[in-house]
């Protein structure tokens, strides 16, 4: 049923990956005159001197973002339990929603955490104005200066954007894949909505929505592991600083990424057991 | 007679295709109504627009109306209400992925009885009048899904009774099950219209003649006629049309 696609959902998509082609060439052409920019006012080489301050502190905090990006998941899992369940597939918000997070699903993360990181920080100062009108809760964690409670919005920020999209995709096609049959069975037989949902819908989708949050949890760790792979690279000489924690993500990242296919292994052989 | 539902001018539209054309007739109560016609001449779809199940097609539109005991069932707040009242047997047979005690217990918990003993009680009554109980006693906590095509049918009947509906809709519930169970089945359905009405929706023509009380004769989204039995089945009916399709010389 997923497989069978027409002619205009075809023509759909092609529109929208080239817009979304155009909207990234936009940015990265748009982005590298602010680069070329930066090297003249500062002499030195515009990504070093960006990074160099943007970097150090963002991994003072990384443990928050990504407990911050595990809360993402959870509100996207919602989020995609009311576009999926509750609005039309008609509903212009929808596709609208769609359309962006099938934009936003396709770049590869370490493409994202760059530029994400180079577009916020280049703003950092419209940013710091906007983000003191919503002081940061006392108890969050050690963030002592201004500056870092910048990096720190734009680094939950990067992380939010990245981590989110994947989620709700993932989770839509998990309760897509609860045949229609089973539900109409249970709505015919007098369930309401929410009894549908609960003891039918979930159950059978669980292990896939599961997945669908490891993969993007998995995606998260991947791209702070690159992050910080890149920092030891460029700015230390020895590689023994930040190595350790780069492994420990890199590998967290991976079991994260075998654990979400073997779920999916082993709901496929149940299902494929039941039907 | 009284009258349990009471259709007038019902038209229903996929789009700009019309599956229903503007069909008047009336139910009686604890009849057996037989629904006969070739494929495409909306029988599936009359019995979509009764328990509101349409409502899920999103280009279907409804105009006319549908009573149920004089109520216009398109006024009933309460949906998933009018549900429970109304059994609905699909053709294809769906087992819930549930053990096949919670098969047959899904609607009265979703109406929210609780009580162990009640509900043994609905379950093997209802096995047995779906004439699954003596092959399944043993196994009730095994998957519903696991059941032969045929034993999957027959659990989905049990299902629509479980919730002892007033009216009995059945869509070719006989396709994946052998004759000798159809019989004993159709045995129970002649017993279960003293408490219900049963709409039978049939490509077995047969199947309407033994047990239809009165059969009426769908075609290209038309009622063509509606009888008793006796008349439809005999040698002169109203239409030229349904003569030919029950004696098989049909186009």
């Amino acid at each position: 049923m997923n497989s069978m696609t027409t002619r205009a959902e075809r023509k759909q998509k092609i529109v929208l990956q080239s817009i979304a082609f155009i909207i990234l060439g936009v940015a990265f052409i748009f982005l590298w005159h602010e680069l070329k920019n930066a090297r003249a006012t500062s002499g030195q080489p515009a990504s070093e001197a960006i990074l160099l301050s943007a970097l150090s502190p963002l991994f003072n905090n990384l443990y928050i973002v990504l407990s911050m990006s595990l809360l993402a998941i959870l509100f996207g899992i919602a989020f995609a339990f009311y576009l999926e369940e509750w609005l039309p597939a008609t509903n212009w918000i929808r596709r609208l929603i769609e359309s962006l997070i099938a934009i936003l699903t396709g770049i590869p993360s370490i493409a994202y955490g760059i530029l994400a990181i180079l577009i916020f920080f280049s703003y950092a100062d419209t940013l710091k104005e906007a983000i003191e009108a919503f002081p940061l809760p006392e108890n969050i964690g050690t963030i002592p200066s201004q500056i870092e409670t910048t990096v720190f919005y734009a680094e939950v920020l990067t992380f939010i954007l990245m981590v989110m999209p994947l989620t709700i995709k993932t989770t839509q096609e998990a309760l897509r894949s609860v045949a229609t049959p089973i539900r109409e069975a249970a709505y015919v037989l007098g369930a309401n909505q929410w009894q549908v949902l609960t003891r039918q819908v979930v159950p059978i989708a669980f292990t896939r929505i599961l997945a669908g949050g490891c993969r993007a949890m998995s995606r998260a760790f991947a791209m702070a592991a690159l992050l910080i792979g890149i920092y030891t690279w460029h700015y230390t000489t020895e590689l023994r600083g930040m190595s350790g924690r780069f492994i420990l993500f890199l590998t967290v990242a991976l079991f994260l990424s075998i654990f979400s296919s073997t779920l999916i292994w082993v709901h496929g052989s149940n299902s494929a057991q039941h039907s | 007679m009284e009258n349990k539902i009471e259709i007038s001018g019902l038209q229903v539209r996929y789009g700009d295709k019309t599956a229903l054309n503007r069909i008047s007739f009336d139910v009686h109560k604890n009849e057996i109504l037989g629904i006969i016609g070739p494929a495409q001449s909306g029988k599936t779809t009359f019995l979509k627009v009764i328990n509101r199940t349409l409502e899920f097609i999103p280009e279907a539109t409804v105009e006319g109306t549908v009573k149920l005991d004089g109520v216009d069932i398109d006024t009933i707040d309460d949906v998933y209400e009018l549900r429970r009242r109304i059994g609905m047997v699909l053709p294809l047979p769906v087992g819930l992925p549930l053990s096949i005690y919670d098969n047959v217990a899904f609607a009265p918990r979703t109406a929210g009885l609780r009580t162990k003993s009640e509900l043994d009680e609905i379950v093997e009554r209802c096995l047995q009048q779906a004439a699954l109980w003596d092959e399944v006693k043993d196994r009730l906590d095994t998957l519903g899904t696991k059941l032969s095509g045929g034993q999957q049918q027959r659990l989905t009947i049990a299902r629509a009774l479980s919730h002892q509906p007033e009216i009995l809709c059945l869509d070719e519930f006989s396709i994946a099950i052998d004759p000798v169970t159809t019989m004993r089945i159709e045995e129970v359905l002649k017993t279960l219209q003293t408490e219900m009405t049963i709409l039978l929706v049939t490509n077995l023509v047969q199947q309407a003649k033994r047990l239809a009380t009165r059969t009426a004769f769908f075609l290209n989204g038309d009622l063509i006629e509606i009888d008793t039995t006796d008349i439809i089945f005999s040698d002169n009916p109203g239409s030229q049309a349904t003569y030919d399709y029950v004696n098989g010389t049909f186009g």
